[in-house]
């Protein structure tokens, strides 16, 4: 599409007819329209849209009307007001001139009335597109009308194309500009139309090939409903895998966290252990004392055991010496061991039973014996005692010690998870490791389908095989296999195209648009095109690709490099591949308040870089916008250049005006009524 | 790189006639109503195959 002039009539600011012819020679393609703001730039750019595709652009204010207000001022009442837009382009070397027009008829009552009309008149080469042949069909025929947001857009609003919100939009324009969109309707509709042939050939057919028919009409039902459940596992993957992306950040996050908590929790662990020691210690303590503690009160009492013993001794007593059954015996045999009788009454006899009295102590011997072996072990036992008390109260003293730093360990960490709340780390590990159960488990259904699939596949390959080899009874029936063979193959074959197509531009369009983008971004990210055409901005990480959160500015960078790329790669494409490719193999881009917030480097480079790929620019701007670099940049390109010179009717209206080639043009000017109106005013160039 | 490009339709150039004549058609339908989405396209398309295989 080369846009080659455009009328105005009664449309918005622009009262009465006025025209704007277009730059389109190769390397002097810009034109550029320059105003303030209220002065028409945003109403040119919507009466391309509108004229084109009945559409305006976000900002254009109350869209409803379209009637210049001087022109209705100045109309009788009951007389029809009449606007329109023509804009003359040029398409395959046949002149295309198309005008949208709406009228009212002026009331008595002074109130405005609902605009009537709106309808689109085409020519082209000078003949009017009549029904059943429809305006709209051959514009869009031209460039698609869900592809014109692309190429007339406001400067400013430009970084929206390429939010996420409307990356399905984006999606879609890609896929159109790339033909995939043309090939994947070829391929769906060649294939109900295989269907519609099999059906046919069904009703016609004998009843071993309607039979066979069917059982393939039901193996593709089921191949069908195969794979719808294995795309819901492929979702249900995705989901999954999310969700495990999520946990294994969650419990990275918490890791350190968790860490102190595993010592806390080592730690008491520990002090139970302590404790339970502790208290064992003193329990055997407490049981040593109460069964030996009486022992070291003995001292005196086997000091004085030994002391009577000593005395019994000294006085001969101990040890008793002679045992009282021998003299006892001595007494009854009436002879001595010396051989003297021992008659009644002889001193013999009475010295000898002198000792039956002295044999006696005999009894008190064997106590201190007994007593003297106890005491002696009890005087053993004392120290032992000691020793073991003194060992146990060491070993309390030790735990003791133990069980408070550990009591200050814990403190410290106390101190440490003030405020953070407590962690749940091994219920996100089970969470996670269930997660990656799920992930396992559905790998493993997924293969279970495919196999199914497969299965399926080959049991229609079988049955296809059949009916081909089933004799056609009637020559239709032969026709129309031959029709599905060919539809098949067909379908094959544009499949195959499919694949190429997504292999190769999608690959050689991110390259593109990465080549742009790097040349004006100073960021390290770069922008992506998804298996699903979806453009989005990635940064390489050190584990692996991270969408970014870019911009504004970032955002309009990178609209402006993807519509850059697309008009340079699609231009390529539709040369090289004239049966696939659009017909469209030129565009114009119309851009309103160009490089929206941009800053000066930023502007600079794409006003280096945008009139270098489009075919045709159209730049709408302030004086502000069109500020040193964006001009120095595009000068070289410039053939047209206009002023919208606004009538303020404001009485104390401050005039401006703008300096071109030299020439001081007015940008606001007093009118002379009380009306206020936009002016086109071609600026001369030398 | 251009060279690489050079095959993409080779699949369309390469089929038989009557097949390749449903596919220059089909394309051209589905181009002439990308920008809309009407029910007759279908109806078309089978026509383009029935004139191409008698």
């Amino acid at each position: 599409m080369k846009l080659v002039s455009m009328k105005l009539f009664n449309f918005r600011q622009f009262w009465g007819e006025v025209e704007i012819n277009l730059a389109g020679q190769p390397g002097r393609s810009v034109t550029v329209i320059h105003g303030n703001n209220g002065a028409g730039k945003t109403t040119l750019l919507n009466a391309f849209t509108w004229v084109l595709y009945g559409q305006h652009t976000g900002a254009f204010a109350s869209p409803e009307q379209h009637i210049n207000k001087r022109a209705i001022a100045q109309t009788a009442s009951g007389k029809r007001v009449d606007c329109w837009v023509e804009v003359v382009f040029e398409h395959n070397s046949n002149r295309y001139r198309a005008r949208r027009s709406c009228y009212i008829e002026k009331s008595h009552s002074g109130e405005l009335p609902i605009e009537q009309g709106g309808e689109l008149a085409l020519q082209i080469n000078g003949k009017l597109v009549q029904p059943p042949e429809v305006p709209e069909d051959k514009v869009g025929q031209v460039l698609p009308e869900s592809l014109h947001r692309y190429f007339f857009f406001d400067g400013e609003r430009i970084d929206r194309i390429v939010k996420s919100e409307n990356k399905s939009e984006i999606s879609k324009a890609i896929r159109t500009l790339l033909s995939v969109e043309v090939l994947d309707r070829a391929i769906n509709h060649l294939k109900e139309a295989y269907r519609s042939l099999n059906k046919e050939l069904a009703e016609l057919g004998d009843p071993e090939t309607k039979r066979l028919v069917k059982e393939k009409e039901d193996l593709i039902e089921e191949k069908a409903q195969l794979e719808a459940g294995r795309e819901e596992i492929a979702s249900e993957l995705e989901a999954f895998e999310e969700q495990k992306q999520k946990v294994t950040a969650q419990l990275r996050d918490l890791d350190k966290v968790g860490q102190i908590q595993e010592r806390r929790d080592d730690l008491k662990r520990q002090e139970e252990e302590i404790q339970a020691q502790l208290d064992r210690s003193e329990d055997k303590l407490r049981r040593t004392i109460s069964a030996r503690g009486y022992m070291v009160f003995l001292t005196d009492a086997i000091a004085q055991f030994r002391n009577l013993a000593d005395e019994l001794r000294q006085r001969g007593e101990l040890p008793a010496g002679i045992k009282q059954q021998f003299v006892e015996d001595l007494l009854e045999d009436g002879a001595c061991i010396c051989g003297t009788q021992l008659e009644q009454g002889t001193k013999a006899r009475k010295q000898v039973e002198s000792w039956l009295d002295r044999s006696g102590i005999q009894q008190v011997e064997e106590a201190v014996i007994q007593m003297g072996g106890e005491v002696n072990s009890i005087e053993r036992q004392i120290p032992e005692f000691w020793a073991e008390v003194e060992q146990e109260q060491a070993s309390i003293e030790n735990l003791r010690r133990h069980l408070s730093t550990l009591e200050n360990q814990l403190d410290d960490i106390r101190e440490q998870l003030k405020g953070s709340e407590d962690v749940n780390v091994s219920g996100l590990e089970k969470r996670l490791e269930e997660i990656e159960d799920r992930i396992i488990d559905l790998h493993r259904e997924d293969e279970n389908v495919a196999r199914d699939i497969e299965e399926c596949e080959g049991e229609i390959g079988d049955l296809n095989k059949q009916i081909k080899d089933l004799k056609a009874k009637s020559k239709q029936q032969a026709l129309i296999q031959r029709q599905m063979k060919a539809t098949d193959d067909a379908i094959d074959r544009l499949t195959q195209v499919r694949s190429r197509v997504d292999s190769k531009f999608r690959v050689v369009l991110e390259q593109k648009v990465r080549e742009i983008f790097r040349q004006v971004s100073f960021k390290t990210q770069v922008p992506k095109l998804t298996e699903n055409y979806e453009l989005v901005l990635v940064e390489n990480l050190t584990d692996g690709e991270s969408i970014a959160a870019p911009s504004t500015g970032e955002n309009q960078i990178l609209s402006l490099s993807f519509i850059g790329s697309i008009i340079e790669r699609v231009r390529y494409w539709s040369k090289k591949h004239s049966l696939i490719g659009l017909d469209s193999s030129s565009f114009p881009i119309v851009m309103d308040s160009p490089f929206g917030t941009l800053d000066e480097n930023y502007r600079r480079q794409i006003a280096k870089l945008i009139p270098m790929l489009a075919d045709q620019l159209v730049v709408l701007a302030t004086k502000t916008q069109w500020r040193g670099e964006v001009e120095t940049e595009m000068e070289p390109y410039i053939d047209k250049e206009y002023v919208l010179v606004f009538n303020s009717a404001k009485p104390d209206c401050e005039p401006e005006a703008i300096v071109l080639n030299g020439e001081t043009y007015p940008l606001v000017r007093q009118s002379p009524n009380e009306f206020e109106w936009t002016e086109v005013v071609e600026v001369e160039r030398r | 790189m251009a060279s690489d490009y050079n095959d993409i339709e080779e699949p369309i150039t390469t089929a038989p006639p009557e097949v390749e004549k449903i596919i220059r058609e089909v394309i051209r339908v589905e181009k002439e109503n990308l920008h809309s989405d009407r029910p007759r396209v279908k109806a078309d398309i089978l026509q383009i195959i029935k004139d191409a295989v008698k």
